[in-house]
């Protein structure tokens, strides 16, 4: 089987930095693992990609994470975690260059040296950046009067105008700003957001295809919103649901994609349904010692894959709880609340429960439950 | 996945579509099902991970909330999946079930009859299942 190589959170178990693992983890969005993409935060204070959560709370209107009912309109912006995905993403591929090239080189002395030297460092760090915000902070208050152009300043956006022009201005500018927030954090404005502010068009909003009768009006909707209007009523409702959600999506991003390219993507995603819509035409149901005989080789390579990692869980049997976990424990409680489920011993001998998998939900019923002689007894229910 | 794979689960996709999973989960220690090496499918639709994969057994199961068709009962698969979860997280999550089934809900009422009743005779057959499986 060929193996395909992605980048993910695991990368770093294996260099001189494990924890990166854990940072990176908290950097990548629970639904679609990749990094965090326009990140909005939910009323329970989990975050994902604008798109993710959208198109889950379409499905379901819980949040992913702790299962507390959300709706769209009480997302809002994670300004800080965007920053520091962008941050971590200009530097990773040289940062795990360096972990892996110092595993190589030198393994033992180097790398306590190199991880104190670090921590040695970071609360100097800290501070050059906090008086590098303060600069920047002085820098936007800077008396103006140097400039004699005559005009003022508006008080809220800056642009320089007749004074008796500021009145109307503001209201414009007020209106403007309320709908979108300044697009960047206290912190390193990047330059391009600082110049003009993109103009976005206001959020769509779900059609509430229940109350339509007839085919012709969810066609009509289709139409209205200037995206392909054919297909069973089904289809159609799935389209639209997934353009309000692409559309909304894209109004968050920093760079929003223009108009025409997400018509393209909504394509796209139409021939993945019809795709798949084809493929998933349920596959014969072959009795299951068939299925396994005619994927026998497939089931040995996965039989002994499995025995492999069962081999290094016991080698290695004291489990700390690992990168990616704590946090997501924490969003279990309530689940494991609702569910009111006897809890024996944290986790039992064979604590080989995943490690890196960000398990947040299984855990559900899982937790608990780690297979071990003293909770094995009678059920409880 | 494959980079850190939890202990005793594997799987991958099969060779011509990546919508379809096989597995194996290794019967956890200290438990009925120690040592058995069970097969399952796993089948994915465009919607996930909105909605959850349909998993099955394919090797023959002994087991309260197994289908005789090989189909769970598992709360996670159904009403209370989550998009956050993957594939690590759902075998995990059926390794653990093996050995602490829910009896409330059954789908195989004489395994769960002799869970509740006569567990000698229940682990006696799961351990005749656990004894085929190797055989798969």
């Amino acid at each position: 089987m060929s193996t395909i190589n992605v980048e993910d959170s695991t990368d770093w178990l294996s260099t001189t930095v494990p924890g990166l693992s854990r940072l990176e983890t908290s950097l990548r969005c629970q639904v679609c693992r990749d990094f965090l993409t326009s990140p909005m935060i939910t009323s329970c204070a989990h975050t994902f990609c604008s798109l993710c959560i959208r198109k889950s709370l379409s499905a379901e209107g819980k949040c992913p994470a702790c299962r507390e009912p959300e709706s769209v309109s009480k997302l809002r912006r994670n300004w800080a975690v965007e920053e520091s995905v962008a941050a971590w993403r200009a530097v990773r591929e040289k940062v795990l260059a360096v972990a892996r090239q110092e595993g190589k080189s030198e393994k033992g002395k180097k790398r306590d040296a190199t991880e104190a030297e670090m921590e040695a460092e970071l609360p100097r760090r800290t501070q050059r950046r906090k008086v590098v915000a303060i600069d920047s902070d002085d820098e936007e208050y800077r008396p103006e009067e140097e400039r004699n152009d005559g005009l003022v300043p508006c008080p809220i956006c800056s642009k320089r105008m007749k004074e008796a022009d500021v009145f109307g201005h503001l209201d414009k500018c007020q209106a403007e700003r309320q709908q979108r927030p300044p697009p960047k954090t206290a912190f390193n404005p990047p330059p391009s957001s600082q110049s003009t502010p993109t103009k976005r068009p206001q959020n769509l909003a779900h059609a509430n295809f229940g109350l339509m009768k007839s085919e012709v009006h969810v066609r009509n909707q289709l139409k209205n919103a200037g995206i392909p209007a054919w297909g069973s009523r089904d289809v159609m409702m799935r389209r639209h649901v997934e353009w309000v959600n692409m559309f909304n999506a894209n109004n968050d991003a920093e760079h929003p994609k223009p108009r025409g390219q997400l018509l393209r993507e909504l394509d796209e995603w139409d021939k993945f349904q019809g795709g798949w819509a084809a493929r998933v035409k349920k596959p014969k149901e072959t009795d299951g010692q068939e299925y396994i005989r005619q994927h026998k080789e497939h089931y040995e390579e996965l039989k002994a894959a499995a025995l492999a990692s069962m081999r290094k869980a016991v080698a290695k049997p004291v489990e700390e709880p690992k990168e990616g976990e704590p946090g997501q424990q924490q969003q279990n409680a309530p689940n494991q609340q609702q569910q009111n489920e006897p809890k024996p011993e944290a986790s039992g001998p064979t604590g080989a429960l995943p490690e890196s998998t960000p398990a947040a939900g299984p855990v559900a019923r899982a937790d608990g439950h780690s297979p071990s002689r003293s909770s094995w007894k009678a059920p409880e229910w | 996945m494959q980079s850190d794979p939890p202990a005793g689960v594997s799987a991958s996709p099969v060779a011509d579509n990546v919508m379809v999973w096989n597995a194996v989960i290794i019967g956890p220690a200290d438990t009925p099902f120690e040592d058995g090496t069970f097969h399952l499918s796993m089948n994915f639709e465009e919607a996930y991970p909105n909605k959850p994969p349909s998993v099955k057994f394919k090797s023959q199961m002994f087991h309260p909330n197994v289908y005789g068709t090989g189909e769970l009962c598992l709360d996670i698969l159904q009403n209370r999946w989550s998009p956050t979860y993957d594939v690590a997280a759902i075998l995990t999550s059926i390794q653990s079930l093996l050995n602490d089934p829910n009896t409330s809900s059954p789908a195989n009422v004489e395994a769960s009859n002799l869970y509740k009743e006569n567990r000698k005779e229940y682990v006696k057959r799961v351990r005749e299942t656990v004894e085929k499986s190797w055989e798969d």
